[in-house]
């Protein structure tokens, strides 16, 4: 299943959408981070919007259905970022890389067949866990304290289902329902895709 | 100055410091590192007003973890509990000071290098070098480059909608999904026409090509490469 010239316009105009999509959040969270920041909670003025920040690769996998697609997505989507100005600086591509990866673990290990709202969740729940676990360790999160990991960490699931694992699912359906992603294997239509 | 580095090599050096500076996080290297790069950028003549719109998030999100780990952190709550007690609470909130101190000025670290890439680097150059030094594949490097030169079209389109929908009496605010909507149903559209176009402007997907922009790596490179490491390793070994 190689990748075709118009997978990758789609899935780089993806990215480079929910990219600036992101970024607007980035400043949401900001505000956010700004308001709480008094009251020492801070540190998850950015937790309810995490669900945003990983719709690139759901979407872009959901829609296309090739492996490794969703991944690429979401590294795009934060080199873009980057390059717009996000002041989380170089390392948001890592972050990029690893949560692309963890939102196509539930797709893989369906061997890329099954795409419902189940699987869709799955990759929500994977990505939020994982990316927290990294957040722990490369943001030393480990020094705010347990209420408030606690706290993060149910948020930013909440918020991940919400977004990511029912939001992108609804825009690619409704995206498809307008006809505009024929040829590609959501629309279930297009068996050229499957044959090489 | 920046600007003549190359994109690939700059990208690559800032991306390690980065991960390195995430072992460690003492306040004067990360301060170091701020420096480093606000000097660069200086003699790279970029935009202030870029830089302004960037640090002024980046100055809140630094205060917020500061804060968060100073009052908040692992340590105030034992220095609460034995509140006014002496040495033990005292020791115990000044380390929580170092810690949001450095935890603090290491968010700034991470914003400095970003914007050290983000100010200095063309596009193009930056894709034509992802080409020749990367090798990565021309139909994923051109879609990038396609993809970034359609943002401002998308803007413009999306506010065309807005316009569109209020002209015949809906209510828009920030927040309303349909125009959002219709304009990535265009956008969806643009893709599909895209691929066309490229293909039958006789673009092959795994053709040999030549290049107009050619993307040298310089000794210079390697200079800048070494001491932005150099620093970001210092800082985690404390030195």
């Amino acid at each position: 299943m190689q990748w075709k010239l118009k997978d990758i316009l789609t899935m780089t105009i993806s990215a480079a959408v929910f990219g600036v999509i992101y970024l607007g959040f980035v400043y949401v969270g900001g505000a956010v981070t700004a308001a709480l920041t008094p009251a020492g909670y801070g540190p998850i003025g950015y937790e309810p919007f995490y669900g945003v920040f990983f719709m690139a690769a759901t979407f872009v996998a959901y829609v296309i259905r090739k492996p490794g697609i969703g991944i690429i997505a979401e590294l795009l989507a934060a080199l873009i970022e980057v390059l717009l100005g996000n002041y989380f600086g170089p390392g948001v591509i890592i972050n990029g890389l690893l949560q692309g990866a963890a939102c196509e673990l539930p797709f893989f290990l369906t061997h890329y067949k099954k795409w419902n709202l189940g699987t869709t969740v799955a990759s929500a729940v994977c990505v939020a866990v994982v990316s927290y676990v990294y957040d722990f360790v490369h943001d030393s999160y480990f020094l705010l304290g347990g209420k408030m990991i606690a706290l993060g960490v149910i948020i930013r699931i909440i918020s991940a289902v919400i977004f990511t694992g029912i939001g992108s699912k609804l825009l690619a359906d409704a995206l498809n329902k307008a006809g505009v992603l024929k040829g590609f294997a959501i629309s279930g239509k297009s068996k050229d895709l499957y044959e090489e | 100055m920046m600007r003549k580095i190359n994109p690939t090599v700059k990208l690559l050096a800032i991306l390690a410091a980065a991960v390195i500076t995430a072992f460690g996080f003492t306040a004067k290297w990360n301060l170091v590192i701020v420096l480093f790069c606000l000097v660069l950028m200086l003699f790279s003549k970029v935009n202030i007003r870029h830089l302004l719109v960037v640090m002024i998030p980046a100055t809140l999100a630094a205060l917020s973890l500061f804060f968060a780990i100073w009052l908040n952190g692992k340590g105030a709550g034992t220095g609460a509990a034995y509140s006014g007690s002496g040495f033990y609470a005292q020791t115990n909130n000044a380390s929580n000071l170092s810690d949001a101190l450095g935890v603090g000025l290491r968010m700034y670290a991470y914003a400095f290098l970003g914007m050290l890439f983000a100010l200095t680097t063309d596009s193009s150059e930056f894709i034509y070098s992802l080409m020749q030094q990367l090798k990565v594949k021309p139909k994923f490097a051109y879609g990038v480059l396609a993809a970034f030169h359609l943002l401002p079209v998308i803007r413009r389109e999306y506010s065309q909608i807005r316009l569109a929908y209020r002209v015949r009496g809906y209510r828009v605010t920030p927040l309303s999904l349909r125009p959002a909507f219709s304009a990535l149903v265009n956008t969806m559209h643009w893709s599909e026409s895209l691929a066309m176009a490229m293909e039958s402007k006789g673009f092959e997907e795994e053709g040999e090509r030549t290049f107009y922009l050619d993307m040298k790596v310089r000794p210079m490179d390697f200079v800048f490469a070494a001491a932005l490491i150099a620093i970001a390793v210092c800082g985690v070994l404390r030195v």
